[in-house]
């Protein structure tokens, strides 16, 4: 049954080549997704099917060759390039395969950044409300690389949250950790999404994790079908 | 396979490939140049005699500077005289170059010197082909006034064109000197009747000791041109103190390039170790690639010098001629042992500087691909006690050892311990700025700027050290040039000054001066050599003159009373410091009937010499010499006489040869002129070391920028704007040039008090009045440093604002 709502996200006849040497790759061809608030969505797909350029494409971090991407209504791929900054900043939440936390500063400066970033007012408390939640309240003096993995994902779902965005997109959030970790952190991420009531788009090719949403959708030779 | 693996990264790099070949090329060309310069002032000084008849010839001369060609005839025509060489020595000009017109006779002793046509010296200077006299130039002096055999010169005497007709090569010593036939020579010049010296073999020693006059001086060609090196020491050890700095201004580079190169490969050697490769194959491969950069570097770096050192050459000739009265050769005459010696210090600066690069890499785990971790800062505990041991070596050297080296050696030592806590220092003040206002995109920047501190330390501590350098070197020079200029000032106190040009005043003429209506009273001058080298001056004073000694040590009244019995001497701040003497010592004098001692009753200031002088009465120096000439006279005209009025009349006087006058405000901006003349080197030496420290501030903030691409490009992703990191980055180099800024005028002071007070009086003999430092430097660098140092952070902010966020974020998988 077709959903009548005003998606979070609407693609509508994504495509996106790339050009490695003399190819053309076509990594999406077409791609029409709507995902709801409050949604958890996953998308799965083997190494290199297009499910990072997809999120990057959501993000407005990459413009479609063709197609149109539109976030809380708005078409990101028409913003002007400050302007989709300002926007992703202010609506979406990013964690990393790689957390790509600020090595240099501590969790708690890496969580706030964010708040300086989209000029969203930050607390120590909030910060530390967050901080309890993930379970890293006595970690946010450290730095990153005094963090294990696990804990550093924690971090980078903390700073994708703490600003409170629209929509969460997770790239592969699990693909650098083992198995207990993975599973702990999704249990994390999926239970914090649903506690802020913000909408996830997870790129994933771990079945455990895609298990964990709401929808499943797979990309192959460039196009999404029904997980 | 580890070259593959070099190769592959250094096409992959080329820029930062090329960053670094620059750091070492640039650092390798200053210290370069310097050598080659400073072989110039030591090898061909003064070196005319000795490439005329040989370095052990002997040379015969009056100490007036002028010997009565009577005089040699009558040496000439004694039994057993040995083949006198008569040689005639006036400076010229030639196209505004300092040069020395040599008058030889070439039939006489001197050397067989050939043309480079093969044609002898005699055949050359006696071509009667054209109308201008015939001149004989060496190759170099040739290529210096752009000229070539054949064409015609002209000298700035009224009327004096000469022909070149032959061009001798090699003979550095022979460089910026015209040689022709002395008797046109004399003729041309007015000089009929005058040579300048006598030289003789070295076996006819015994022979003029015996029958030479009390008031000539016998010396050798090698004392002579001893004596030459000795004039220029200070200022080569000074020019050898800069190259040095700019040698480790360069280091600096080569260190920011190589972690620089490092970073980027973090990764890789991660990986490689991963897979077996052992710690000394990885070190292997890192020294392999840094001894090729090193190597190549300094080649470009030896290129580069050798054309740096004839600019060099170029910007100090004109004040070794003012200053030192002595002609260097025309260019400069590399060594390939001076070039081999240069090549391999490099090498082995280069690698030294590549241990904490090599350690750093050697510590990366197996297999652990780390995209970056924070370079480990030294602790306080570990800085402060390396600091004060630097600082208390420095001091203690400075203070047991009185030689310049030791001021010099001090210097280095306690700015190297000082260096060592710049880092500390300037983070600090980073962080405390980036403290009071953390919310804002400045002090965000500051705050990510302070984090990286263990890689931007040494760029920091270059630039800061440079910055010093420039600022405390400048507050050096203004702060004598003041001193300079006051001291002129107070020094002339007559209403202007009169001499002949090339001609000494004899007693008639000087009468006349004093007779003429408008001028109350007359000072006199008088200059000779004693024969053991000592200058001796000698005064005419009247009372007005008296206020021009600034005396340093003695008791005015006590001194000039003896001074003007002839009972006392004064001896200049220079010779006072060389020979160590104070007043109320002795001196003992050569004078012409034996020696004498006599009291000083005064240490005066000086900056005319680094020799210095002994400055007694005309009356005691003419009872000495029965010489009545004087070189120049001060006039003190009566109230109301314009100086102007008094030089009309003096154009019209027949004074026997050209009379010239200056004003004191004349002989001022003259000396101030030549002042700034001799400083040049100086600033193009700072300049240099600055251009090089602001290319180690490049490649530090490159490193860091390449480091932290990822971090930025993860910036981006979370809503940094292009636009913000850009000004992200860009506060970042300036912080950082700011910081080093903060830290070097402190240094910069140190510096100059170092320099003014220690350096400068060991070097030169010479002190300077204390006072606060000139702020002018400040105010010129200060701006033009943060401009520099700013724009040097645009073209990383450049780079990586270039790159779209997706590749930057995929570049650390």
């Amino acid at each position: 049954m077709a959903d009548d709502r005003q998606p979070v996200l609407r693609l509508r006849g994504v495509g996106r080549t790339y050009h490695d040497g003399n190819e053309d790759v076509r990594v999406l061809d077409g791609v029409d997704l709507d995902v709801h608030s409050g949604e958890r969505l996953a998308i799965t797909g083997q190494s290199g099917s297009g499910k990072s350029t997809l999120l990057h494409l959501a993000a407005g971090m990459d413009l479609p060759d063709s197609g149109t991407v539109e976030l809380l209504g708005r078409h990101v791929n028409r913003l002007a390039e400050p302007e989709r900054t300002r926007f992703r900043a202010r609506h979406i939440g990013l964690v990393f395969q790689d957390y790509n936390l600020v090595e240099s500063l501590s969790a708690a400066e890496n969580i706030e950044l964010v708040g300086w970033l989209t000029g969203t007012p930050v607390t120590a408390d909030d910060i530390r409300q967050l901080a309890r939640e993930l379970g890293i309240a006595d970690l946010l003096e450290r730095r990153p690389d005094q963090l294990s993995g696990g804990q550093q994902q924690r971090v980078a779902i903390a700073r994708a949250l703490i600003h409170r965005p629209s929509l969460v997109l997770a790239d592969e959030p699990t693909g650098s950790l083992d198995q207990a970790s993975a599973e702990q952190v999704m249990q994390v991420l999926s239970e914090s999404i649903r506690a802020h009531g913000c909408t996830l788009v997870l790129a994933t090719h771990s079945d455990t994790a895609a298990a964990r949403c709401d929808r499943r959708v797979r990309i192959a030779a460039g196009k999404l079908e029904a997980g | 396979m580890l070259a593959r693996l070099s190769r592959a990264f250094v096409y992959r790099h080329p820029l930062q490939v090329l960053l670094a070949l620059v750091g070492i090329a640039a650092g390798v060309a200053v210290v370069t140049g310097v050598a080659l310069l400073r072989g110039a002032l030591v090898e061909s000084l003064d070196a005319v005699s000795a490439e005329l008849v040989g370095a052990r010839a002997l040379v015969v001369r009056h100490p007036s500077g002028r010997l009565d060609v009577d005089e040699y005839a009558r040496l000439a025509r004694r039994a057993g005289a040995p083949d006198l060489v008569p040689v005639l020595r006036v400076p010229v000009r030639v196209g505004g170059q300092r040069l020395e017109l040599v008058g030889v006779d070439p039939f006489s002793g001197i050397r067989a010197l050939t043309g480079t046509d093969g044609a002898g010296l005699a055949a050359a200077l006696y071509d009667t082909s054209g109308d201008a006299p015939p001149v004989v130039l060496s190759r170099s002096t040739l290529d210096l006034l752009d000229t070539e055999i054949g064409a015609v010169i002209e000298i700035d005497a009224p009327d004096t064109r000469l022909r070149v007709v032959a061009a001798i090569q090699g003979r550095p010593g022979l460089d910026r000197r015209l040689l022709m036939d002395i008797s046109r020579a004399q003729a041309m010049l007015s000089e009929r009747g005058w040579v300048s010296e006598l030289l003789a073999p070295p076996e006819a020693e015994a022979w003029l000791r015996a029958n030479l006059d009390d008031r000539l001086l016998l010396t050798t060609a090698s004392s002579q041109r001893a004596s030459a090196r000795q004039l220029t020491a200070g200022m080569r050890a000074n020019l050898t103190a800069m190259s040095l700095l700019a040698l480790a201004t360069g280091l600096f580079v080569v260190y920011s390039v190589l972690s620089f190169l490092m970073v980027q490969r973090r990764r890789t050697f991660g990986l490689l170790r991963a897979l077996g490769m052992t710690h000394a194959t990885l070190a292997r491969m890192l020294l392999g690639e840094v001894v090729l950069i090193a190597v190549f570097g300094a080649l470009a770096g030896l290129v580069a010098g050798s054309l740096l050192s004839d600019l060099l050459l170029r910007l100090i000739a004109a004040p070794v001629a003012e200053v030192y009265g002595q002609l260097p050769p025309a260019t400069t005459r590399p060594s390939l042992w001076g070039y081999a010696a240069i090549w391999f210090a490099a090498l082995a600066a280069a690698i030294a500087v590549t241990v904490p690069v090599l350690r750093e890499a050697l510590q990366i785990p197996p297999g652990r691909m780390v995209r970056s971790f924070v370079v480990q800062v030294l602790p306080l505990r570990k800085l402060l006690p390396l600091a004060a041991a630097l600082v208390a070596a420095g001091m203690l050297w400075l203070v047991l050892d009185a030689r310049l080296v030791a001021a010099l050696g001090g210097l280095f030592l306690s700015l190297a311990g000082i260096m060592v806590m710049i880092p500390m220092i300037g983070f600090g003040l980073v962080r405390a700025l980036a403290q009071r206002t953390p919310t804002t995109l400045p002090g965000r920047a500051l705050r990510l700027l302070e984090t990286a501190r263990g890689r931007l330390s040494p760029a920091l501590a270059a630039l800061s050290l440079a910055l010093a350098l420039a600022i405390g070197m400048g507050m050096m020079i203004l702060g004598f040039r003041a001193a300079v200029g006051d001291w002129v000032t107070r020094l002339l106190q007559a209403d202007m000054y009169v001499s002949l040009e090339s001609r000494e005043l004899g007693p008639a003429q000087v009468e006349r001066l004093a007779a003429l209506d408008g001028v109350e009273v007359l000072s006199s001058v008088r200059r000779t050599r004693l024969a053991d080298g000592t200058e001796l001056t000698a005064y005419d004073l009247p009372a007005r003159a008296w206020a021009g000694f600034e005396l340093l040590e003695g008791d005015s009244g006590r001194a000039r009373a003896m001074f003007d019995a002839g009972t006392g001497v004064l001896v200049s701040e220079p010779l006072a410091r060389r020979r160590q003497l104070r007043a109320g010592d002795t001196i003992e004098l050569l004078a012409p009937d034996g020696p004498a001692r006599l009291p000083v009753v005064a240490v005066f200031r000086d900056y005319s010499s680094e020799q210095g002088f002994v400055a007694v009465s005309s009356a005691l120096y003419r009872r000495w010499f029965g010489d009545p000439a004087v070189d120049s006279v001060g006039l003190y005209l009566a109230p109301g006489v314009p100086p102007d009025q008094i030089g009309r009349r003096l154009d019209g006087m027949q004074l026997g040869g050209h009379a010239q006058w200056f004003t004191p405000g004349g002989i001022r901006r003259e000396s101030l002129a030549v002042f700034d003349r001799t400083f040049r080197i100086s600033w193009a030496l700072a300049f240099l070391v600055g251009m090089i420290a602001l290319v180690a501030l490049t490649s530090a903030l490159l490193a860091q920028g390449l480091e932290r691409s990822r971090e930025h490009a993860t910036l981006r992703a979370l809503g940094l704007s292009p636009a913000r990191l850009f000004g992200l980055l860009t506060v970042q180099a300036a912080g950082l040039t700011g910081a080093a800024l903060v830290t070097a005028l402190p240094l910069a002071v140190l510096i100059h008090y170092a320099l003014s007070f220690l350096v400068q009086p060991r070097a030169f003999g010479w002190s300077l009045p204390a006072g606060l430092p000139p702020i002018e430097p400040v105010i010129w660098v200060v701006p033009v440093a943060l401009v520099l140092g700013t724009l040097t952070g645009l073209y990383p902010a450049w780079r990586i604002g270039r790159r779209p966020i997706i590749e930057h974020l995929r570049a650390g998988r």
